[in-house]
């Protein structure tokens, strides 16, 4: 082969070399990602695979904190010259930013808190690797959802994706971090037809179902085959059901929609590069300014936390991509806005430390404040508790579209099915639902939220930020919970 | 850049390992990248990334099994683990009753692709030319009284792909791109401008700025319109949103095979108003012409929407035989699950400026961008939803009024172009989010009735 690249294990000790010449290079800060990710992806359509492949996908990134100005250089190629070659490349960008910003060298040492120097080995629990099931074992529950015969069903599709990513960080701080996890995934989408309609039922989400840290025992505990005959009915169902009639209603969103209403009104709100201006230009901005600490934003019984440490969600971590370790953090309490998510720049510029909510996508990728896991406080009271005490409403289930302003405020969803309640009861299928809303006046209509018998954690793979843009997993725990007068409609066009 | 030669040799060497380790026919294709992105935010570069990569995909076939591996270590050891896993996959799935066959060779077409202004354009020279946009900055700031700040990126791209496959197909090209945007704000407005070029010296930053100010200084606040009908004219940027989701919910053949396109059912039929004509053409030097898809399959022009009238969907070679048909030349690497979408897509222009366009509006609205539409609302209507941004105005008796804040529209697609009274002649180029490479050719429309839902 033309090329000579090293080995994974013996790249370390030339990655260590590299931070003590930047060290004498002169900068402030400089970190070090070295990631190795290995994933498999499958997507059958009845029964067969149309697509399946298995990527090994390495690289290390250098980040450079230099006069107050920051540098990132990555590169997939594992040899001492090219570690040298993007140490200097890295600092040669922090030193063309200096050299036009107008911080001092004075006061960019004050830019970013300093952390404690940890050695630090983890493993995220994983009871069956997947990657050593043999492969016909590892398919076969997508390979039967997927077979499952319905005349009046035009196709049956299903994913599976698998990832183990090893990551070792290292900085000037003295810190050495090495952290394995496993994260495994999957869903089904029943599609169904006839001459005028098409309808889509998904199990147990949309978009490619719900992802989670953890190995195989994931996709054991999701039993997709034998939930796959009731989607099917119910795609059937929405054929010939009615359209979701238009006004305003009480709603009650399923689990996996309010992690998603979550996720885009209060998760994206609440970073504060956002509010500082700095994603303007691709993602936007935030109605949560900083001036705004202390709003109401929800209802009393409205909490919301972030936690990267809990286990098996698929936006878990001990240490974040700057050396933070994971915490805790409340975002809205009794429906107050209190907490940003930040990073060490962002959070310094309020005189604060990081809390932690740092990441990249891989290693050739610069960390920036993304979701760990964003979760609701559950209440009290089953799924069934708040259909019964609902006079007049609309259960509403799996996310179909999403769509939210720049400033996280308008927004609207499109949901694959909705459940008419009336009088405690539910009386028919609806089809084409959506809804929307003005995120505080929303959320401030939340008068029931489930209790922990019905709290479930969900999983997106996709979350997109940053330019170039970084797709991420997040994770979001959530209960089914009720809004009054909340704007309904059928697709108008 | 490794280079025509050290990759064709590295692919060749590859394909004959993989048939020597048993498999009947095999592809591999080189994919390798530098790209640089500076960020700018409140007229400060925030953030400058630099990435180096180089992926090998590997496809093969024993007899009618299919495997696929990728990696980006070029290590030899992790080159023969990739390459025999692929073969391992191959031999533990089960038989596909319709693909049995990699592309056969291809003549291709020499396409000028790679310019070293850009290749060569470091991210000290972008600092410097952001440095003149914020030093432009000043004088409009005072002359207008408020502080106007710019946020954006400007981003430059060397690739460069080679494919070789046992039947004796080798292709190579390399490719650059250059891309900038710029959102100018102030307190009562903010504007939007942005350049997409194969060659990084044609990026003018005077004219984008100039572009961008100009929706920035009207020195009035935005006033709330009520939801409801209006005539718009969509500027490219807005007109690329919309095209984009069309291309991923309708013209590719994963959609159509889902039976989730709105083309399924509609073909030879009209969706559209006959002005609207959309085609894809990887040998149009006016777009950014690629000589090959990513599995070597030679581009050629491919109606889509043709005077308005649905006409042809994008396959790759495994899609198309899927489905008994040819494929058109739109294969995406292989590990992309969603399938065939075509990369150089153009709308037919028209004979108008946007000034004229705008003379012929009444009362309307002028839409510069939107902000994240979506069009998975119902994918058999087009029923797409998304926000205004980044200039939206108000246009009365043929002339821009004022500021308008943002509004969500909720509209079909295919309704609101079968309402399009007018085209721009000017058309401009869009980076596509499923391929490096290609890029969207678009003019602004004039549509009729547009809905506006809040």
């Amino acid at each position: 082969m033309t090329l000579s690249p090293l080995p994974k294990h013996t790249f370390i000790p030339i990655l260590q070399h590299t931070i003590s010449y930047l060290k004498k290079k002169g900068v402030e800060y400089a970190d070090i990602r070295l990631e190795e990710c290995i994933s498999e992806g499958v997507m059958a359509r009845d029964g067969e695979i149309d697509r399946l492949w298995d990527n090994l996908d390495t690289g290390f990134g250098i980040r450079v904190l230099y006069k107050g100005a920051w540098g990132f250089a990555a590169s997939s190629l594992l040899t001492e010259t090219e570690a040298r070659e993007i140490a200097d490349e890295a600092l040669l960008q922090a030193k063309a930013v200096a050299e036009i910003s107008h911080k001092s060298q004075a006061t960019s040492h004050k830019l970013i808190h300093r952390n404690h120097p940890v050695r630090v080995k983890y493993k995220a629990p994983c009871q069956i690797d997947p990657f050593i099931i043999p492969l016909e074992e590892r398919l076969s529950p997508i390979l039967k959802a997927t077979s499952i015969r319905n005349k009046k069903i035009h196709t049956i599709e299903g994913f599976l994706d698998f990832h183990k990513t090893h990551k070792i960080f290292l900085n000037t701080e003295g810190s050495f971090i090495e952290q394995e996890i496993f994260s495994s995934g999957a869903g089904i989408k029943v599609i169904a037809m006839n001459g005028k309609d098409v309808q889509i039922r998904s199990f147990p989400d949309s978009h490619n179902g719900i992802f989670r840290q953890g190995g195989y025992e994931r996709i054991i505990e999701m039993d997709i085959v034998q939930n796959v005959p009731r989607i099917i009915d119910e795609a059937l169902m929405l054929l010939k059901a009615d359209e979701c009639p238009a006004g305003e209603k009480t709603v009650i969103l399923g689990g996996s929609q309010v992690a998603l209403q979550i996720h885009e009104s209060i998760g994206h709100a609440v970073e504060l590069d956002r509010a500082m201006g700095m994603e303007i230009s691709l993602a936007g901005g935030t109605f949560l300014t900083p001036d705004k600490l202390g709003m109401r934003v929800g209802s009393d019984i409205v909490n919301i936390y972030a936690d990267p440490a809990i286990e098996g969600a698929i936006g878990s971590y001990l240490y974040d991509d700057e050396g933070t370790k994971a915490k805790r953090v409340e975002i809205i309490k009794n429906g107050r806005f209190i907490n940003f998510l930040t990073s060490k720049e962002t959070a310094k510029s309020f005189g604060k430390k990081s809390n932690g909510s740092v990441r990249a996508n891989g290693w050739s990728n610069i960390p920036i404040i993304r979701m760990s896991n964003i979760n609701l406080e559950p209440q009290e009271g089953r799924l069934n508790d708040l259909i019964a005490d609902t006079k007049d409403g609309i259960l509403l289930e799996t996310n179909k579209s999403w769509s939210i302003d720049t400033l996280r405020l308008n927004f609207q969803f499109g949901m694959e099915i909705g459940w008419e309640i009336k009088n405690g009861r539910i009386t028919r299928p609806l089809k084409n639902p959506l809804y929307s809303g003005i995120t505080p006046e929303f959320w401030k209509t939340c008068n029931a939220i489930c209790g922990k018998e019905e709290w479930q954690m969900y999983g997106l793979d996709s979350c997109g930020k940053g330019e170039p843009v970084q797709s991420i997993s997040v994770g979001h725990g959530a209960t089914p919970a009720k809004f009054r007068k909340v704007k309904v409609g059928v697709i108008k066009c | 850049m490794l280079g025509r030669d050290r990759i064709v040799e590295l692919l060749k060497n590859l394909t004959r390992e993989a048939r020597k380790n048993g498999a009947g026919q095999a592809e591999a294709l080189y994919i390798g990248s530098h790209s640089s992105t500076a960020r700018f935010a409140n007229s400060a570069v925030m953030q400058n990334v630099r990435e180096s990569d180089r992926t090998v995909y590997f496809r093969v076939l024993l007899d009618k099994q299919v495997g696929m591996a990728s990696t980006n270590s070029l290590h030899r050891d992790d080159l023969r683990r990739c390459l025999n896993k692929a073969i391992a996959i191959a031999k533990q799935t089960r038989p596909l009753k319709f693909f049995d066959c990699l592309p056969e060779p291809y003549k291709y077409t020499e396409i000028k692709t790679h310019y070293s202004e850009t290749a060569n354009f470091t991210i000290p020279d972008k600092i410097k030319t952001l440095k003149d946009i914020f030093r432009k900055l000043v004088p409009a700031s005072l002359k207008q009284g408020a502080k106007i700040k710019v946020g954006g990126a400007f981003s430059t791209l060397e690739a460069e792909i080679g494919i070789v496959n046992s039947n004796g197909l080798t292709a190579y090209q390399p490719f650059t791109s250059a891309h900038i945007s710029l959102i100018t704000s102030s307190v009562f407005a903010s504007g939007f401008a942005s350049q997409f070029e194969r060659n990084a010296k044609n990026i003018d930053t005077e004219k984008l700025l100039s572009v961008a100010m100009e929706k920035t200084i009207l020195k009035q606040k935005a006033r709330k319109l009520k939801p409801g009908q209006y005539t718009v004219i969509l500027e490219p940027a807005a007109v690329n949103e919309i095209l984009e989701w069309l291309i991923y919910i309708g013209f590719g053949a994963g959609a159509f095979i889902d039976g989730t396109s709105f083309m399924r059912g509609n073909m030879g039929k009209r969706i559209m108003d006959k002005k609207i004509t959309i085609y894809d053409d990887g040998n149009d030097p006016s777009g950014f012409p690629v000589p090959f898809d990513f599995e070597g399959v030679k581009k050629r022009g491919l109606d889509i929407v043709k005077n308005g009238v649905a006409n042809g969907i994008a396959y790759d070679t495994f899609l198309a035989k899927k489905c008994g048909k040819k494929t058109t030349g739109h294969a995406l690497i292989p590990e992309d699950i969603e399938g065939a979408f075509p990369s150089n897509v153009f709308i037919k222009e028209g004979n108008y400026t946007v000034e004229e366009m705008v003379s012929l509006v009444e009362r309307g609205i002028l839409v510069t961008r939107f902000h994240y539409v979506n069009g998975l609302l119902d994918t058999r209507a087009a029923s797409m939803t998304g926000m205004t941004r980044d200039g939206t105005f108000y246009i009365e008796d043929g002339k821009i009024k004022y500021p308008v804040e943002d509004m969500r529209f909720t509209e079909s697609i295919l309704e609101a172009f079968s309402r399009v009274e007018a085209i721009s002649s000017e058309r401009q180029a869009f980076p596509v989010p499923w391929s490096d490479i290609g890029a969207n050719i678009v003019p602004a429309l004039l549509i009729r009735g547009f809905n506006f839902s809040d």
